[in-house]
């Protein structure tokens, strides 16, 4: 399955690559372990081969798109995630339609290995790892384990509603099993959450591995790094990182397109999805707006309507 | 210096009977890969699980952030590190104890002495564990030396099971094996030990391993901007890493008090040393990814004669974009050997 839609990929890629539509694809390419990709720039029809397509998937690679675009168009690999973000780009008039191609390919999750490590999983004998429907397959020095997907993939997946591109040239694959929407998650009395973030951003040491494996955090200076007008003090203490976090949060307020990188790509496990999701909610509520789905749409930041919904009255 | 052991079951006594003497550091019990280095008052709060944690020991010698200095328009009050017992750090890997040698190079170098480093690091005595199973991303054995390392501990100590193997390296950590809760180590337990070490040091070394990295890593080499392409300039890299040790200082005022603090800062970020005047003189993120790589081997070397990387493989693992270092120092030796067939 991986395998032919990997063909499928290198097959696309080569195209765009041939024809000269493209200067550029941007994909994934093999890991320095069997659970880790990394992206690869391929310019050359003959190096498509170097693309793969497998459970290990995770940057999203939209995140290069607009400073790749400034010399020319650009082919990008892109899981429904992606796409959206590819989406909210269009929208915010980061990347034109015309300087893009997109090889979207449908996806049934992405692993994370801090969840592999829960499922028990020794990343240091782990050998290869395949889906096999719903299963996750680890082979390790000691035989084959078999990991149901959700509890192998990162946590965004497992919640995911889209699981075929939403925006695409070309779409690849065919949309895995559709997943039930589930709620967001009750985090307790406005008390308890202060006290659960309080601890988390406790633990952050301003890497900011989050913003920059963001595609939607592409402000050519971030407010967090601006020290003309000071918004925070480049002393992390635990109300300085809370500032950081929730201005990210905010920020990111119907533009969040949940690919859970920032999460994923945090060192110390700081749950940042959690945050993301509950302002994508209210943002879904109050505005009937779900970030990355329509291209023609205007971003909820960049419209104004007289009868918008005031928040203090929800 | 006579070897010990100690049962596991005892451990807490020991415990116990270091922080009555000592203050003693340790990752915080209860958190997994990412428990912070902190005072341990009491067994439970210790945790003795050998392994390497996300942060490294630097976190207690070189703080996220520390205030320097207070100031007033007519005071100044100078805050340096007070404690004047003998701090004891617990469940540093040899990669962690090695890297404070590198942290010594800089910060204890004869020509600047930095004083709220060596107020720390001069009373510090260091118990440094053997491990027996190396994560998937370290290299210790590629980047030096691992007895050289040993030699630098004050007591290197060995899981053999239902018992800890200790070995005190120097006269303080002769000290902080003092207790009757120890005994001689059987033939068998020195043996397992034995084992463990062999192990260890026979892990399978890289290609860069031996090699003189220091004379390949080449300011002109195609490679930067080829990393540089994928590196989406975070600083997972270096705020992880046991010996990546530069700061920014900053003024914050408050009132009429003005405090002067200084915080990890790395090369990788857009604004490191930016001048005051807007000069930066690292503009371009293949400038900022080739500083990281040839500061750690071949400044490091040339101005302390040591590689700045331990080979913990913190970096391997926390580049969101897998770029992993050891691939990076592979590829620069090839292309070595590529270049001196052609010549």
């Amino acid at each position: 399955m991986s395998e032919e839609l990997e063909q499928k990929i290198r097959e696309e890629a080569k195209k765009l690559l041939e024809s000269g539509e493209v200067r550029l694809v941007v994909g994934w390419g093999k890991g320095s372990a069997p659970f880790k990709t990394t992206p690869v720039f391929i310019d050359k029809p003959e190096d498509v081969d170097k693309l793969v397509w497998n459970p290990a998937c995770t940057n999203n690679l939209a995140v290069y798109l607009p400073q790749l675009v400034k010399e020319g168009t650009i082919g990008i690999v892109a899981k429904p995630c992606d796409t959206r973000a590819v989406v909210t780009l269009l929208q915010e008039k980061q990347i034109e339609r015309e300087n893009i191609k997109v090889i979207g390919v449908a996806c049934s999750g992405i692993i994370d290995e801090s969840a592999l490590k829960r499922a028990g999983i020794d990343l240091a004998e782990v050998r290869e790892i395949k889906i096999d429907g719903e299963n996750l397959l680890v082979t390790t020095n000691s035989g084959t384990q078999t990991v149901p997907m959700t509890q192998a993939e990162k946590e965004a997946c497992r919640i995911c509603e889209h699981r075929t591109p939403v925006f695409a040239d070309v779409t690849i694959g065919e949309a895995p099993t559709a997943v039930e929407p589930e709620a967001v998650e009750n985090m307790g009395t406005p008390e308890e959450r202060r006290a659960f973030w309080a601890k988390q951003f406790e633990r952050c040491i301003r890497c900011y591995a989050c913003r920059q494996v963001c595609p939607q955090c592409y402000c050519a200076v971030c407010f967090i790094d601006r020290n003309d007008v000071r918004w925070t003090s480049k002393k992390p203490t635990p109300a300085e990182n809370w500032m950081v976090h929730m201005g990210r949060a905010l920020h990111l307020a119907g533009r969040c397109i949940e690919c859970g990188e920032c999460e994923r790509a945090c060192p110390m496990d700081i749950p940042l999805m959690k945050l993301n999701r509950e302002v994508a909610e209210h943002v879904e509520k109050l505005f009937e707006f779900e970030a990355g789905m329509d291209p023609e749409a205007a971003p909820v930041f960049g419209r104004f309507e007289p009868d918008d919904p005031d928040p203090n009255e929800h | 210096m006579a070897d010990k052991v100690i049962a596991k079951t005892d451990l807490a006594k020991w415990i116990a009977e270091l922080a009555s003497k000592f203050t003693v550091i340790a990752p915080e019990a209860g958190e997994a890969d990412h428990a912070q280095w902190k005072e341990v008052t009491s067994a439970e709060k210790f945790n003795y699980v050998p392994g390497r944690y996300a942060m490294a020991a630097k976190e207690f010698l070189l703080p996220a952030y520390e205030v320097l200095f207070r100031y007033k328009k007519d005071s100044l009050e100078e805050s340096l590190p007070e404690d004047e017992k003998t701090t004891i750090m617990m469940g540093l890997t040899l990669c962690d104890a090695r890297a404070i040698q590198v942290l010594d190079s800089v910060y204890l170098d004869g020509k600047f002495k930095d004083p709220y480093y060596a107020a720390r690091r001069e009373k510090l005595a260091l118990i440094a564990s053997v491990c027996d199973k190396p994560r998937w991303s370290c290299f210790c054995t590629s980047v030096g030396d691992l007895e050289q390392w040993a030699a630098g501990v004050d007591v290197l100590i060995t899981d053999i099971g239902d018992s800890i193997y200790i070995h005190p390296v120097s006269e303080i950590g002769e000290k902080i094996a003092e207790g009757e809760f120890f005994r001689t180590p059987t033939e068998e337990e020195t043996k397992k030990k034995n084992d463990i070490w062999q192990n260890l040091i026979a892990l399978p070394k890289k290609p860069f391993a031996g090699q003189d990295i220091y004379k390949m890593v080449d300011w002109d080499d195609a490679i930067w901007s080829e990393i540089a392409k994928k590196c989406v300039g975070c600083g997972a890299c270096s705020y992880l890493c046991p010996s990546c040790s530069c700061f920014d200082i900053q003024d914050e005022v408050s009132g009429d008090i003005v405090e002067r603090f200084r915080c990890r800062d790395t090369c990788q970020f857009t604004d490191f040393t930016l001048m005051g005047a807007g000069h930066n003189p690292r503009p371009e993120k293949t400038m900022r990814v080739r500083q990281r790589i040839m500061h750690k081997f071949k400044y490091q070397i040339e101005q302390f004669g040591m590689l700045g990387c331990t080979g913990c493989g913190r970096c391997v693992e926390a580049c969101p974009v897998n770029i992993d270092l050891r691939e990076v120092l592979t590829e620069i030796v090839e292309r070595e050997k590529v270049e001196a067939g052609k010549n």
